[in-house]
C-alpha cells in the first residue's frame, strides 16, 4: 500500500521535463504529493510543514538544467532538507568521564532494555568496560529482563540497592566506579503516560547519577505523538540524543524526522531486529533516503562488508575474472547471501526496486539451502565440471542431497546461465551491462545523489 | 472513574487542540477552518487519506459536524458477535508486534474473566523474550489464574498446545494463549506464529475461537501494515487498542478498522488490572470530538 514518493511523483516528474525553471502551479502538485508521502511515513504534520515551506522556497529559485527533470530536482531538495534536518551535530558518545552514565528513557514499550543490552555489547566491543543496571522497579520482571540481556551481552548486571530509583542509581554507580568500569548504562522505567510524577522521577535519576547522555529510545512505528514525546523528555533531561527501536519494522521511521526537527536532538542508533547486534549507528542521509523510499544501497554495502568474509570475496572475484567459478565457489556465493539475511532481506534495500511486500513474501530463501546441500553433496571433480554429471551422478548427488534429479538439472542451469554471464561482465561490455541496469532501476541523472 | 471520564482524560490532549479548532454544530465553516479541522485529525493519526474523505464528505452534509461524528461511527461500528464455542474452553490467542503491551493486557483479560467467575489458564508462549514467562506470570498471579510455562527458549507452538490439552482436561472456562511480540517483516518468526494457530487447531479443533491483535495507541501508519500481516497468518477476529490513556491518541484504529472491517474488542487506559475496558463507538468518538462532552453518554451500549 505504500507507494514510495519517488514512484508517486514519477508522473509529476515527467510532465515536468523540458521546462527549465519550475513553475509555481506543478510545484504545488509535487509538494502535495509530499505532503502525503511524508504523513504516511508518520511525521509529525507541524515538522511536514516546516519541511515543505523550505523546499518551496528553495525550488522556486532553483534553476534546472535542460537534461534534468524538474521533479527530480525537487526530490533532491527534499532530500537534502530531510537529511539537514536528521543530521544534527554528529559525535561519538561522550564516555570521557569514569564511569560516565548513559541514561536510557522513553515510553513502555518503546524498547528501553533491549536497547540498554544492545548498547553494552557494542559498548564492550568498542573496548570499553561496561556495566548495565535498571532502576525500573514498576513493571514486572523488567530488571530479570535486563539480567537475562546483561548475560547474553557478557556484561555485569549490577543490582543498586535502595527503595527509590534515585538511590538505586546512586548505589549502582557506587558499584560501577568501585568496579572500575568505564560506562554505567542506566534503564528507567517507563510510563504509558507522559506524566509529571514520571518526568520527576527521571529527573531526579538524573541529577543524581549527572549522566553523560541522556537518550530517548523512540518505537520507530509511533505516529504523530513522536513530536510531543520528544519534547517533554527534552524538557526534563535536556536529551542529548535519540535511539530508534524497532526500524526493521517500518524502515522510514518518520518519527526521526519529528525528533530531529522538534528537539535538534540527533538520532544516534537505530535497533534492526531481535538479536543483540542489531544495533546500527545511524545515518541521516541514508534515513533521509528510506524516508523518501529510495532503498538504502550504502545499508546493504555496509552489510556486505559487516558479514562477507573478504577471504572468500576475494577468491570469488578473481576466479570470475579468470572464468573459472565453480560450483563450489557458487555454494559458497550462496551461503555469504544467507550471512546477510537472505534475498528478501538484500531486496528490500535495493533503491529503485518496487518490490511489493507480497512478492517479497513470496522470496523463499530454502532454495539455496537446498542448493548449497547439492553442491556438497558432489565430488570435487563434479563441482569443478558440472559437464561430467551423468544421468548416475545425479541420482546420487540427489539422495545424497535429499532432493530431486529435477531440481538438480535446475540449479545446474541456473549455474550455466549464472557462468555466462560471469563471461559477458568479464569483457568491456561489464561496465555498460551495469550501467543500463542501473538506468533501468531509475537512477540515472540524479543530481548530487550517489552513483552507484 | 468511569471509562468515559478516563478515556477522555487520556485524549484530551488530542482534544484540546481539536477543541480549539472544530466549530459548533450548525455554524458555518471557511476553507480554513476546514483545513484546520483535517490537520487535527491528521495530528491525532487518523492518516492523511481517511481524514480527506471524511472532509469532503462533511463539507456536502447540511450539519457537518453531526455527519463527521456519524461517519466515525460507522466506521467504528464493526460486526461484534463473539465465536463462541459450543462447549469450553472458550481458546483466545493473542499477538502483536513488541512492545504493544500483550503481557499486560492479557494480565487484565485474566482478571476480568476471573472476575466473572471463570477458570482461566493461560500459556506463556512467547518464550523468546528474556524474563516474558517471569512478567506474565506475575501478572496471571496478580489476577488469580493459572498458567502453563515451559524453558525459555522452547518451542512456542507446543506450550500452546499443552496450555489448550490442559485446559480441555482440568475443565478451564478460559485459554489465553500470549505468543513473543514480532515485527510483521520478520518472515521466521511470523511463520513461527503460524505454527502456533496451526497447532492449537490441532489440540482443539474450531481453537483458538478469537485471535486479538495488540495495536500500540501510539502507533502511526505502521499499524495498518501490522494489522494486514497478522490478518494473513492468524485470521485475526478482533483489536485490542492500548495505552489509551497515554500521548497516543488512537486515531489510527478508525483507519484499521474501515479496511480491515474488525471491531475493536478492548481498549487499555491505564496501567492497573481493571484498566482494559471494553471498547464503545460512540464514548470513543466522543472523546476524540470535544463536542458532545457537554452530555455524558451512557455507557450502557453493547460491547
Amino acid at each position: 500500500m505504500f507507494d514510495n514518493l519517488t514512484s508517486k511523483l514519477g508522473s509529476i516528474a515527467n510532465k515536468l521535463r523540458g521546462t527549465t525553471r519550475v513553475n509555481e502551479a506543478d510545484l504545488d502538485a509535487t509538494l502535495r504529493e509530499m505532503r502525503l508521502a511524508l504523513l504516511e511515513a508518520d511525521v509529525a504534520l507541524p515538522v511536514v510543514r516546516d519541511l515543505l515551506a523550505t523546499v518551496r522556497e528553495q525550488a522556486l529559485g532553483a534553476d534546472v538544467a535542460k537534461s534534468l527533470q524538474p521533479g527530480h530536482v525537487i526530490i533532491k531538495i527534499l532530500h537534502d532538507a530531510l537529511a539537514a534536518t536528521l543530521g544534527g551535530q554528529r559525535r561519538n558518545l561522550d564516555t570521557s568521564k569514569i564511569p560516565s552514565v548513559i541514561l536510557l528513557c522513553g515510553l513502555q514499550g518503546a524498547g528501553k532494555t533491549t536497547t540498554a543490552g544492545k548498547l553494552a555489547r557494542l559498548l564492550m566491543q568498542q573496548g570499553k568496560k561496561v556495566a548495565v543496571t535498571s532502576v525500573d522497579a514498576t513493571r514486572p520482571a523488567a530488571r530479570e529482563q535486563l539480567q537475562r540481556l546483561a548475560e547474553r551481552a557478557d556484561v555485569p548486571y549490577l543490582t543498586g540497592e535502595g527503595s527509590t530509583p534515585e538511590a538505586m542509581a546512586i548505589s549502582a554507580l557506587k558499584q560501577a566506579r568501585l568496579g572500575g568500569h568505564h560506562v554505567l548504562i542506566l534503564d528507567t522505567a517507563g510510563r504509558q503516560v507522559l506524566d509529571n510524577s514520571l518526568m520527576a522521577e527521571i529527573e531526579s535519576v538524573n541529577k543524581a547519577v549527572s549522566a553523560s547522555e541522556r537518550l530517548l529510545v523512540l518505537d520507530a512505528m509511533t505516529g504523530q505523538t513522536a513530536l510531543e514525546i520528544a519534547e517533554n523528555f527534552h524538557k526534563s533531561v535536556n536529551l542529548t540524543g535519540c535511539i530508534m527501536s524497532k526500524t526493521d519494522a517500518d524502515m522510514r521511521g518518520g518519527a526521526a524526522l519529528s525528533v530531529a526537527a522538534s528537539t535538534g536532538v540527533p538520532v544516534r542508533y537505530i535497533g534492526t531486529g531481535e538479536k543483540l547486534d542489531a544495533f546500527e549507528l545511524f545515518d541521516p542521509e541514508r534515513m533521509a533516503g528510506r524516508i523518501l523510499g529510495q532503498g538504502d544501497i550504502v545499508g546493504l554495502v555496509e552489510k556486505m562488508e559487516a558479514t562477507i568474509d573478504k577471504e572468500v570475496a576475494l577468491k570469488a572475484a578473481s576466479k570470475i575474472k579468470k572464468g573459472n567459478f565453480d560450483l563450489m565457489d557458487f555454494a559458497e556465493q550462496m551461503g555469504q547471501m544467507q550471512n546477510m539475511g537472505g534475498i528478501s532481506s538484500i531486496m528490500k534495500m535495493m533503491p529503485g526496486m518496487n518490490i511489493p511486500q507480497e512478492a517479497l513474501k513470496q522470496v523463499d530463501d530454502k532454495p539455496i539451502k537446498r542448493m548449497q546441500a547439492m553442491v556438497y553433496s558432489m565430488t570435487p571433480k563434479e563441482r569443478q565440471y558440472p559437464k561430467i554429471i551423468s544421468g548416475s551422478r545425479k541420482k546420487r548427488i540427489a539422495s545424497g542431497s535429499g532432493t530431486s534429479i529435477q531440481e538438480i538439472n535446475k540449479m545446474l542451469k541456473q549455474f550455466a546461465q549464472m557462468q555466462k554471464m560471469m563471461k559477458k561482465m568479464k569483457g568491456s561490455g561489464g561496465k555498460r551491462m551495469m550501467q543500463a541496469m542501473a538506468g533501468k532501476m531509475g537512477l540515472g541523472g540524479m543530481p548530487g545523489m550517489p552513483k552507484f | 472513574m468511569s471509562f468515559f471520564s478516563r478515556l477522555k482524560k487520556g485524549l484530551s490532549k488530542s482534544r484540546d487542540s481539536l477543541a480549539q479548532i472544530l466549530p459548533k454544530s450548525g455554524s458555518k465553516i471557511d476553507a480554513n477552518t476546514w483545513m484546520d479541522i483535517e490537520d487535527g485529525l491528521i495530528m491525532a493519526d487518523v492518516g492523511a487519506p481517511l481524514a480527506a474523505r471524511y472532509i469532503e464528505s462533511c463539507k456536502k452534509a447540511a450539519d457537518p459536524m453531526d455527519k463527521l461524528r456519524e461517519m466515525m461511527l460507522t466506521t467504528l461500528r464493526q460486526n461484534t458477535q463473539m465465536n463462541q464455542p459450543e462447549k469450553i474452553p472458550f481458546v483466545l490467542l493473542v499477538a502483536g508486534v513488541n512492545g504493544t503491551g500483550k503481557t499486560t493486557t492479557i494480565g487484565k483479560l485474566a482478571h476480568q474473566y476471573g472476575a466473572e467467575g471463570k477458570k482461566v489458564l493461560v500459556g506463556a508462549a512467547d518464550t523468546f523474550r528474556a524474563a516474558a514467562v517471569e512478567q506474565l506470570a506475575v501478572w496471571v498471579t496478580r489476577a488469580g489464574a493459572d498458567i502453563v510455562k515451559q524453558a525459555e527458549g522452547s518451542d512456542p507452538a507446543s506450550v500452546a498446545f499443552d496450555t489448550i490439552s490442559r485446559g480441555i482436561a482440568k475443565g478451564y472456562d478460559v485459554v489465553i494463549i500470549d505468543t513473543a511480540g514480532r515485527v510483521q517483516t520478520d518472515t521466521s518468526l511470523m511463520n513461527e506464529l503460524a505454527k502456533v494457530y496451526r497447532v492449537m487447531n490441532k489440540a482443539l479443533a474450531g481453537a483458538p475461537h478469537e485471535v486479538w491483535h495488540v495495536v500500540d495507541g501510539g502507533t502511526g501508519q505502521n499499524a495498518v501494515v501490522q494489522v494486514e500481516k497478522f490478518k494473513e497468518i492468524i485470521h485475526t477476529t478482533g483489536l485490542i487498542v492500548t495505552k489509551l490513556d497515554g500521548t497516543g491518541k488512537g486515531g489510527i484504529l478508525l483507519q484499521l478498522c474501515e479496511r480491515f472491517k474488525l471491531p475493536v474488542r478492548f481498549v487499555g487506559v491505564g496501567e492497573n488490572l481493571e484498566d482494559l475496558m471494553p471498547f464503545h463507538a460512540e464514548n470513543y468518538v466522543n472523546s476524540l470530538l470535544p463536542e458532545a462532552s457537554l452530555a455524558e453518554p451512557q455507557p450502557t451500549e453493547s460491547a
